[in-house]
């Protein structure tokens, strides 16, 4: 890590009324540069722990290609990181540590992520894309499962596809087709919410469902499927090839909150076929399994979740899709099914 | 031998029991006359004396007890040193129904990478 300048900044508007007086922290990790509004007061223990340097200017740094607020967080989730901390002493102390400032206010600081506990309660940093950070991007995905557990969200790994503000959730592991399904999706103009992960909220008379970030992934060979539908079809947002070969494209997704109005899992097949009912939804509740892994490697006590998960789906249809090759079939089957439910 | 219970998050959803290990994200469901052998295994008995209680229930096959807590043995779910319950199993439910068990462990590869430890630059399942 390089360091840089720390310089007086002007508040953002949407900043909390805690950090009115904040320094903007310019410095490069990961190799891109970046920008950090701070509260004045964490200074210190910014420059402390990402072992900043103020006679050390980094001179390149004029344009920073990431923002990153520092902001407020909350005694709970505080609590829990301090117990996973004392329970695996010494291992995660660069992904997170653990501070007070003079006003014994309490914080944590991660490579991607710092908050503080504040008059004004929780605050959580929100990234369009955290696959763009460069270190440690699960920390930050974590953190969020976390925190919407703790406020009564069900995280789940799951993509959400749908069509005039009604959304599927297709839950699964790595490799289901969760994200060449969503991609296929907003290649036939269909709203797409998220292609890996997503948080569900009970309200009075339904469900909600929100996604935690824009990106959409994409392997090379699901990028050659749709283009056998759609060949000029490729995301409008900036679209970048990762190391692994997968494209990442940064704001992809269409939307980022409706309704939930049905659940389906994946079931690969030679032909695409349509939905088949399930008559109990609890049937899909093994597609959740890494929901739940998730959850409990956030820190959270995951104890419960399945039963949450079970309750707010009650009522939500569930079916099973017959995935053929032919991802045009697959998306009239769904749309099929949408309409009937 | 009592099961390790604080090594599984657990579910009792009436006609089936259902246990994820946090270790390892295994996924295990528990139906039928079984559900009573894993609720007595959940409540600290000893596991050849809950055998031998569920074997004299009704609808229940020894092969299937003996194979469901030979499995749990094998993923590590049987502690040596622990504490067992004393043997009244009056308040143990065996759901009606052929017993039966799967055990899903298809994420070992997935989970054996820490999200917060292991992760590389890409971020969480992209290993270091």
């Amino acid at each position: 890590m390089q360091t840089t300048t720390f310089a007086q900044a002007e508040t953002p508007p949407d900043s909390s009324p805690t950090t009115a007086s904040i320094d903007e922290v310019h410095l490069t990790f990961g190799g891109r540069d970046w920008r950090l509004i701070v509260d004045k007061a964490l200074v210190p223990f910014v420059r402390e722990i990402l072992s900043l340097d103020s006679a050390a200017i980094h001179p390149d740094c004029v344009a920073p290609a990431e923002t990153m607020r520092i902001r407020l967080a909350g005694p709970d989730e505080r609590a829990l990181w301090q117990a996973r901390h004392a329970s695996q002493a010494g291992t995660n102390a660069m992904a997170i540590v653990q501070f007070s400032d003079e006003a014994h206010h309490l914080g944590r600081l991660s490579s991607v992520s710092c908050e503080l506990e504040g008059p004004s309660g929780l605050e959580w940093i929100w990234l369009e894309a955290p696959e763009r950070l460069l270190t440690l991007g699960g920390a930050i995905l974590l953190n969020a499962w976390l925190r919407r557990w703790h406020a009564n969200w069900i995280p789940v790994h799951a993509a959400a596809i749908g069509r005039d503000g009604r959304y599927v959730l297709v839950p699964g592991a790595g490799g289901a087709g969760k994200s060449t399904l969503s991609a296929a999706a907003l290649a036939a103009g269909w709203e797409v919410m998220a292609d890996d992960f997503a948080w569900l909220l009970t309200r009075k008379n339904s469900v909600t469902v929100e996604s935690p970030y824009a990106t959409l992934r994409l392997t090379s060979d699901a990028r050659e499927q749709i283009q056998v539908h759609w060949p000029e079809w490729w995301p409008a947002a900036r679209c970048d090839q990762r190391g692994d070969g997968k494209w990442v494209s940064a704001e992809a997704c269409t939307h980022r909150s409706g309704v939930l109005c049905g659940i389906l899992r994946l079931q690969p097949d030679t032909h695409s076929g349509v939905v088949q009912a399930l008559p109990s939804n609890r049937a899909l509740l093994p597609e959740f399994r890494t929901s739940h892994f998730l959850l409990h490697q956030s820190g959270a006590d995951s104890n419960g979740y399945m039963g949450a998960l079970c309750n707010a789906l009650q009522g939500i249809p569930a079916g099973t899709l017959p995935r053929g090759p032919n991802l045009a079939e697959n998306l009239a089957n769904i749309e099929q099914w949408l309409n009937q439910i | 031998m009592p099961l390790e219970r604080n090594k599984l998050d657990v579910e009792d959803f009436g006609d089936e029991v259902v246990m994820l290990e946090l270790e390892t994200g295994t996924y295990w469901s528990v139906k039928g006359t079984l559900t009573g052998l894993a609720r007595a295994l959940l409540a600290s008995h000893d596991p050849a004396a809950t055998l031998a209680w569920w074997n004299q229930q009704p609808e229940t096959q020894a092969e299937i007890g003996a194979e469901f807590i030979q499995k749990l043995g094998e993923h590590g779910l049987l502690v040596e040193s622990g504490q067992v319950a004393n043997a009244d199993f009056a308040e143990i439910v065996c759901e009606p129904g052929a017993p039966r068990f799967t055990v899903q462990d298809d994420l070992a590869d997935l989970v054996k990478l820490d999200p917060i430890h292991d992760v590389g630059s890409e971020g969480w399942p992209n290993k270091a």
